[in-house]
């Protein structure tokens, strides 16, 4: 039986389903759950609390996109000194519909301390190794073709060679990106493989039902088990409850992102006997760096992300460029006023970085008034320490690729003029408030491990209080990861979706 | 020079922007917002297009996307903005009464506050504005950022 999907305004009031596997969510970890699963015979049920939007309904306008592809409009925060701006999708597809579709697979340091700190044995690289290829296989993870490359993203190569640095070229899920660059406001032109393309149709091909515009409120148990959920639809303008629902399953895989699904644990009051629920909060503080050049570089004329050195990760510090719309850069920079126009009028001078680091420290997140969920994160001495650092390597790649300005996110220093200035941003005494901090990740508040007074989740995603209850997200990812956690998030969902599927007689009785 | 929105073919859009929006915030956190906005707004001698009543709609329209919790917090902090006159600058006159060199002054203050939630406050509006101000098809052909023309050709483009 082929599957559909249901958008809000098609569901009828007090509508009821009933299913082996309800998932809630449908990005990275909920779409490839709901394919894996249903492929594999289950009759499944994704719940989505976003809309669900074509390439045919992708616009470039700011406003239009983020209202309707991200959670608050792109206005999330997070709470600490400075706060954090945060951004994830809420829609079908979730965040792969708007991020940059970067996959690196775990890095094999971070699956040893899985294993030594968390006593996640299994996680060794040849075991993950299968994991990782179905992924690959299934989003179409693939190098960038040369063409599509800016010219400002050879120069940050070229650079970053001629310094020594190793520099590896993205790889993508796409088939055949063209560089269009405006993979935050969804692919024109699905070429980018998110979930709504690669792995949503596969499940609706295997019968699964994706109902849009529904929020979760409860998850309902039954002595120890998890057996289904209720909540309300949405009316997609106004967020306002039309409708409610209920869907009995005999198994729940949580996928709502890691911010949305410990809010969602907490308010149940489930799954929380180790007090771990909603704390370990990661998210890869990033910072943005822009380089100006005497000659045009088109930055935004190629693809998102052409290229990462990889030369510092052991440190805990990736460096990129990072093509983003004119609106959204000059939001991370400091300028306004005459300033911000004076400098936004050589925008076709500029070649926009980004320096993402690897945590060092951990918030939490926990649920907030009106169904909201409020995070916490205040950067330590050692991340402000990495974020400075990184943006020492950036402004030395773009100096070397000729530049002769570099705009940092620093509000006591805003800009310098070359290499001899490079000291400036150790001697200003810049501090964790100065800096203007953005990221797209977050992770760890339900982590993965073996010791149930210790972690949320087991080896293979079922919480350790309620049976049948699993989480797919990357809430499970026990450690800071350094690099992109999209193909991780991936993996770990097809490796608990093979776990569910072997034992299927055990959950499904 | 000022630039009409007719002559440049963007009526639609504008309207569109417009059309959007519900009044999310009471008439006075207009005005408080609309004075900030003046001082936020990216200009110069050469290039100041009259963009304020739509950059003022875009902001009043997010706000209705805004979390509940900030949807309440945001015409607060703009009453701060309006009567903190008094205490950071020892006037009595409301910030949207001073004129545009004592609010950029005023503005500097928060910028550089030793006080959070001043600074977030501008840090907030000023990104909305941005946002409105840079997605504006008079602003973004002014800069060069011609990001259809670019996906039609990249688009068309074989491999």
């Amino acid at each position: 039986m082929a599957g559909k999907i249901i958008q809000g305004f098609e569901i009828p009031k007090g509508f009821k389903e009933e299913a082996d596997v309800v998932i809630i969510g449908s990005g990275a970890g909920g779409g490839c759950s709901a394919a894996e699963l249903a492929e594999g015979g289950l009759n499944v049920v994704v719940l989505e609390e976003g809309g669900y939007y074509t390439s045919e309904q992708f616009s470039q306008d700011p406003m239009t996109m983020t209202t309707r592809l991200y959670r608050d409009a792109g206005a999330s925060v997070i709470m600490g000194n400075p706060s954090i701006l945060f951004s994830e999708g809420r829609c079908v597809g979730g965040s792969t519909v708007i991020n940059g579709g970067m996959c690196w697979r775990t890095p094999e340091k971070v699956l040893k301390r899985w294993q030594w700190e968390f006593g996640l044995a299994d996680f060794t690289p040849k075991h993950m190794e299968p994991y990782f290829e179905k992924v690959e296989e299934r989003i179409h993870v693939a190098l960038q073709h040369p063409d599509t490359i800016s010219y400002a993203e050879t120069k940050f190569f070229d650079a970053a060679r001629k310094l020594g640095y190793f520099v590896n070229p993205d790889r993508r899920n796409q088939k055949d990106c063209c560089g269009a660059n405006v993979c935050v406001f969804g692919c024109p032109d699905n070429r980018k493989q998110s979930t709504l393309i690669s792995y949503i149709p596969r499940a609706v091909a295997a019968g699964a039902r994706v109902y849009s515009d529904c929020r979760v409120t409860k998850i309902l148990t039954k002595g120890d088990r998890a057996v289904g959920v209720k909540g309300k639809v949405l009316e997609r303008e106004t967020f306002r409850k039309v409708a409610s629902f209920e869907v009995k399953a005999k198994i729940v895989l949580l996928a709502a992102g890691a911010l949305q699904t410990p809010s969602m644990l907490l308010r149940n009051r489930l799954a929380n006997s180790s007090r771990q629920v909603g704390k370990n909060f990661l998210c890869h503080p990033n910072v943005k760096g822009v380089g100006i050049f005497d000659e045009p570089v088109y930055y935004w004329k190629g693809v998102h992300q052409g290229h990462q050195i990889h030369e510092f990760i052991d440190e805990g510090i990736l460096v990129t460029l990072a093509g983003v719309h004119p609106a959204l850069l000059s939001m991370g920079i400091p300028q306004y006023g005459e300033e911000s126009l004076k400098l936004m009028e050589k925008f076709n001078y500029m070649a926009v970085g980004g320096v993402l680091v690897d945590d060092t420290t951990t918030g939490y997140v926990k649920p907030g008034p009106y169904g909201t969920t409020l995070m916490f994160y205040q950067l330590d001495a050692e991340e402000t320490r990495r974020l400075i650092r990184g943006i020492t390597i950036f402004a030395e790649v773009m100096f070397t690729a000729g530049a002769h300005t570099v705009i940092l996110p620093f509000r006591g220093l805003q800009e310098i003029h070359g290499m001899d200035d490079i000291p400036k941003l150790y001697s200003s005494n810049i501090k964790p408030a100065d800096m203007e901090l953005l990221t797209v990740h977050a992770m760890g508040t339900t982590r993965m491990g073996a010791d149930p007074k210790r972690f949320v989740v087991g080896p293979f995603g079922e919480t350790y209080d309620v049976r049948n209850l699993f989480i797919a997200d990357s809430g499970v990812i026990p450690t800071s990861l350094g690099v992109n956690p999209q193909e991780t998030i991936m993996a770990l969902a097809t490796r608990t979706c093979a776990h569910i599927l072997e034992n299927r007689s055990r959950y499904l009785n | 020079m000022w630039l009409s929105h007719r002559r440049y073919g963007s009526i639609l859009f504008v309207k569109e922007v417009t059309a959007l929006v519900k009044k999310n915030l009471p008439g006075w956190a207009r005005k408080t917002l609309g004075s900030l906005i003046e001082v936020i707004m990216p200009r110069s001698d050469e290039f100041h297009p009259d963009l304020k009543d739509y950059i003022l709609n875009y902001v009043d329209a997010y706000v209705g996307y805004f979390p509940k919790h900030l949807k309440l917090a945001f015409p607060m902090g703009l009453l701060l903005l309006e009567r903190g006159t008094l205490l950071f600058m020892g006037r009595l006159t409301g910030f949207s009464k001073l004129d545009l060199a004592e609010r950029d002054r005023y503005v500097r203050g928060w910028i550089n506050s030793r006080w959070q939630m001043r600074r977030e406050l501008i840090r907030g509006v000023k990104g909305l504005v941005m946002v409105a101000f840079y997605s504006h098809p008079v602003v973004m052909e002014h800069i060069g950022y011609d990001i259809k023309g670019h996906i039609a050709q990249a688009i068309a483009r074989k491999y």
